[in-house]
């Protein structure tokens, strides 16, 4: 049976992949020795033997030797990517075998990190301002500003934002009766 | 299918259907009661129905908006469809909604603080357990009975002690006397270390003068998981409350050595007490109705007198017969003595165990 | 038998039940046809509702709409080339190159009802296959848990597609992260930096919705999918063609629906799994193979794969049910919510609560029959489908998963772990990191740790019961298979190719 590896192999053609593994491996280990170092002192069983910390001492390890072999995959996607060309349009075309099983990023446009940033910021607009606004008004003035930003006319994005948030609230609040915070209306 | 957070299969082990059936179960009575308040309870003498008139009203201004009723344990428990009945029923007495709310974890800390911290003015109320008395000496949370006020119990349950049906020990001398000839070799599970069930466990031995590792303890997630390494051979003794053993039972797969309450269960008269064969130790679970620490004393009043009325009521007599949780109603006076007690208990146990932390 | 059976089927005949099973087929298509949202999402900001439904009710939901979802993948595949939902990314490029070619209406419709069929075989599968394991798991004791557990974390790792350094990266997250929290052996509060509010540990729900949904809000806001018209396809005489071309590939389409139903019964493997599979030996066994996913598109690998994800769907409820331990992402999030709502699945659920067990047979078999006229309605209106704006929709989950975060314990903590999450899910997913084994490893970490723990204290550390018992022995061989299977795959591989050289 030779069901294909493809991510792997597309792995080796494409440049950009190996500086995530530089960063992913860096995070890793860092973070790895940051659970070891965390769990040096916790207590152990009454026994004796090693309790609380065991697991995440394993963790933390497995985390280390991961992230390593990130960092040595980088290292050696750097040497074999000049020297390699030949060998990477083979692996291109065994790709090709089954292509479309990641969807292929397409350009980055810094609308788009904007866009981001606004969806992270509207949860925390939430978080700071529901006990406040209340559950309706809050959530309003997130979709109605999230559709107006990403594109929409303004009066699909004040119809859409509406009824959805009224939507919502009407299921939540009215039919499973999670008590959704009022703020100054209540 | 009732889809509110309230009537949600509070008895939720049950598939829907059944759960349905016991939530309009629990609709006709809660309407029966409410109609009902003065002819089913001796103590309310004078009746108009709901709270306003009735004989609880001590608060004039309370209830005045929807109450939340803390659980701090996971729905589907036992603390939690006790937590479910008393809600609704607190709910038709006052006459306002109240959200039953399930803030589990961190072994009842969680829950246990949401109450604490709450407002103090009745609008958070929630159901205290044995945890509380208990958590503070593990280390765990600064948080103790000092934190709550106390407003009334409503159940205590013993702990039992249970054996696989087949297991060699026929009385609990029997199985005290294999772990005084082989110290360690027998091993009992039904909550974390350092839980309720493990206390029973130690306290037990304790009190028999044994030494507290005489029968090991294993963590479990809870008495359910124990007792199917119960019937699957892993461990060799339960210690729970029979009420959550039934099952096992009565299908004959698991025995019930002795309970550590004061007197035998009616549901299981065989079962000897530990006081009668010698030793003078009993320990159980209990839950009682609690509020934030510095409430009203006239809202007090008011939630004792009705949770009495509760716990006094043949709806949850039956409710909790049927449940096989044990009815323990006691006022704020003696709740409150009661926990204080508990507590001293505890932390000699838990010292005695090297449980604090 | 009878008469749980016949409880079961007036549990399963009321208005509210068939309600929900309706309602969330529609939203399983709904989700599952637009390119960019999984499956996985539907389920995850299906879950705040499901909490609030009672237990069969919940169940059944969650079942149709991944049955549909699944299917409903195949939609946009054949349309604009984009796979609705990775079980359908397996045999895209054929979907889409026989749209080109003006057989659209063959390549959905057989997807459709080859997904039907498989998912009937793969719910007989669990009918049959789910009692009598359970018999075996009554036996289980500590170090059996453990072993199975292990086991669902190395075919998660293993049999994921990808590298697998970071598949054991993104395991090992989710395993961190199901540390957090009070410890089972001691009652010690671990990682929680002295927040009481994190004593209980990070939960499960806030923590899957923003890993998969608003994850994939964020993907779709920073790179949004190519605006592509989708091609009409002529509809008529759909179903009868399907059918026909099915019994013609008969044999692929039972291959498909056997390596599916084995696949979803391995802990921890799903349907995106079995699909890439299922392809793979369509592919090998053909005479044409070669030429699958280029030329004019074909048909079989369709019937074998789009088969094969749907059986795979409905086997994996099997270690679910059985062991308590899922069978992918999906039933790992099914599984969550059980647990929350005091529902431990398990052998004693097949004693306990028969009733209930058969019921969800029922609804399994119901909701893929229900498929047929739904997934007939939808691949009728597919091009509407596709034109729902993304400037609406991708604000409007977000607010489905700010609401449904808070719902679960009506706090703000709760949000914050879903916005954590999504951002962690959208870096992951960036780094090339798989998402599945994150799911797993959190639903599975206090599983091993529990059982692991429990064994050594109930044993006083005689570590010899884990490989002597006769049961453990066994699961751990199958641990190894697993393991070591890349190393066969490559063996294997290199045997078959000689041989056809």
């Amino acid at each position: 049976m030779t069901f294909d590896t493809a991510p792997e192999v597309e792995e080796t053609v494409e440049n950009s992949e190996k500086s995530y593994d530089l960063a992913s491996g860096v995070v890793v280990v860092l973070f790895g020795s940051a659970i070891l170092f965390t769990v040096r002192d916790y207590p152990t069983l009454p026994s004796g033997e090693l309790g609380p910390s065991l697991f995440p001492g394993i963790i933390g390890g497995l985390m280390v030797l991961m992230g390593l072999l990130l960092l040595g995959r980088w290292l050696k996607g750097r040497k074999a990517a000049r020297t390699n060309s030949a060998e990477a349009s083979g692996t291109a075309a065994a790709a090709a075998s089954a292509p479309a099983n990641d969807t292929a990023p397409t350009p980055v446009y810094w609308r788009g990190w904007i866009n981001a940033g606004l969806v992270v910021g509207s949860v925390i607009f939430y978080l700071l301002a529901v006990d406040f606004l209340g559950f309706l008004t809050t959530v309003i003035i997130m979709t109605v500003g999230l559709i107006l930003r990403l594109g929409a006319k303004w009066w699909v994005a004040v119809l859409a934002g509406v009824l959805s948030t009224v939507g919502v609230w009407l299921i939540f609040n009215k039919v499973l009766l999670v008590p959704l915070p009022l703020g100054f209306w209540g | 299918m009732s889809m509110s957070k309230i009537a949600a299969s509070g008895l939720s082990l049950k598939p829907s259907r059944r759960a349905r059936i016991s939530g309009l179960a629990l609709a006709l009575s809660a309407g029966l009661v409410l109609s009902g308040c003065a002819s089913g309870s001796d103590s309310s003498t004078d009746s108009a129905g709901g709270s306003s008139g009735d004989s609880c009203d001590f608060s004039s201004t309370y209830p005045s908006g929807a109450i939340e009723f803390i659980v701090p344990w996971a729905a589907g428990g036992g603390t939690d469809s006790v937590s479910r009945f008393v809600g609704l029923q607190l709910a038709d007495r006052l006459e306002t909604q109240v959200n039953v709310v399930n803030r589990d974890g961190g072994g009842g800390v969680i829950g246990h603080t949401a109450i604490a911290n709450g407002k103090a003015d009745g609008s958070v109320i929630g159901m205290t357990t044995v945890e509380i008395t208990m958590m503070h000496w593990q280390g765990l949370t600064d948080l103790a009975y000092e934190d709550i006020t106390p407003i009334a119990q409503v159940n205590s349950d013993p702990s039992g002690i249970t054996v696989a049906a087949d297991a060699p020990w026929e009385t609990i001398e029997d199985l005290l006397d294999d772990a005084r000839a082989n110290p360690g070799d027998i091993v009992g599970s039904g909550t974390a270390i350092g839980g309720i069930w493990d206390l029973a466990r130690a306290g037990m031995l304790l009190e028999a003068g044994m030494d507290v590792n005489d029968i090991r303890w294993v963590p479990s997630a809870g008495s359910a998981p124990a007792l199917q390494e119960l019937a699957a051979g892993g461990i060799d003794v339960t210690f729970a409350s029979l009420a959550e053993n039934a099952t096992m039972i009565e299908a004959g797969e698991a025995r019930p050595l002795a309970i550590m309450g004061e007197e035998r269960d009616p549901n299981y008269p065989d079962v000897p007490t530990l006081k009668e064969v010698g030793i003078d130790f009993s320990m159980g679970s209990w839950r009682g109705v609690s509020g934030p620490a510095g409430m009203d004393e006239d809202i007090v009043a008011e939630l004792e007198c009705q949770v009495a009325d509760i716990v006094a009521s043949d709806e949850y007599v039956e409710f909790m017969t049927t449940a096989g949780f044990g009815v323990d109603g006691k006022d704020t006076a003696a709740f409150t003595e009661f926990i204080v007690n508990e507590d001293e208990a505890k932390g000699t146990i838990m010292e005695a165990a090297g449980l604090t932390g | 038998m009878i008469d749980n059976l016949t409880q079961a089927l007036s549990m399963v005949a009321s208005w509210e039940l068939l309600l929900v099973v309706l309602a969330a087929g529609v939203y399983g298509i709904f989700i599952g046809s637009i390119p960019g949202l999984t499956a996985t999402l539907a389920a995850a900001l299906l879950v705040p509702f499901a909490f609030f439904l009672d237990p069969l009710p919940a169940i059944a939901s969650i079942i149709t709409m991944s049955v549909m979802a699944i299917f409903a993948g195949d939609i946009p595949s054949a349309l604009v080339r984009m796979p609705g939902t990775p079980a359908s990314a397996a045999y895209v490029e054929d979907s889409y190159r026989l749209t080109q070619n003006g057989r659209g209406a063959l390549a959905l419709g057989v997807g459709l009802v080859a997904s039907a069929s498989g998912g009937i075989f793969g719910g007989l599968v669990l009918i049959v296959a789910a009692p009598q394991l359970a018999k075996v798991a009554l036996l289980f004791t500590s170090y059996e848990y453990f072993w199975v557990a292990i086991l669902g974390l190395t075919a998660a790792v293993i049999i994921s597609r990808g590298s697998q350094v970071k598949g054991t990266v993104a395991l090992l997250i989710g395993l961190f992260v199901s540390t957090i929290g009070l410890d089972i052996s001691v009652g010690f509060p671990r990682f929680t930096f002295g927040s009481t509010d994190l004593l209980g540990g990070i939960n499960f729900i806030p923590a899957m919705i923003g890993l998969f949904g608003l994850s994939q809000v964020l993907r779709n806001v920073i790179h949004p999918p190519e605006k592509a018209l989708p091609i009409r396809i002529e509809s008529k005489g759909l179903l009868r063609n399907a059918f026909s071309t099915l019994f013609q590939y008969k044999k692929t389409a039972v291959g498909g629906n056997v390596i599916g139903s084995a696949i979803g019964t391995l802990p921890g493997a799903g349907g995106d799994i079995a699909a890439w599979v299922a392809y793979a030996v369509t592919k090998n066994g053909a005479k044409e193979g070669k030429q699958f996913g280029s030329g004019k598109g074909h048909i079989q690998p369709i019937v074998g794969a789009s088969s094969a994800n749907n059986a795979g769907v409905g086997s994996a409820y099997i270690p679910t049910l059985v062991f308590g331990i899922p069978g992918d992402t999906i039933t790992a999030i099914l599984l969550g919510v059980l647990l929350v709502k005091g529902i431990q699945p398990g052998p004693s659920l097949f004693d306990s609560q028969a009733p209930l067990l058969y019921s969800i047979f029922i609804v399994f078999i119901a909701a893929n029959i229900l498929m047929l006229p739904l997934g007939y309605l939808a691949i009728r209106s597919s091009g509407m489908l596709l034109r729902v704006p993304g400037s609406v929709l991708m604000p409007i989950i977000v607010a489905f998963c700010v609401v449904g975060s808070f719902s679960i314990n009506n706090g703000l903590l709760e949000v914050l772990i879903m916005l954590i999450f999504g951002i962690l899910g959208y870096l992951l997913e960036q780094a090339k990191f798989p998402l599945a084994p994150v799911v797993l490893g959190l639903v599975l970490g206090p599983i091993v740790e529990k059982n692991f723990m429990q064994s050594v204290i109930k044993t006083e550390w005689d570590l010899t019961q884990f490989l002597t018992r006769p049961m453990s022995a066994a699961l751990m061989i199958l641990t190894i298979i697993v393991l070591l299977y890349p190393l066969l795959q490559k063996v294997v591989g290199k045997l078959l190719r000689r041989r056809q050289l």
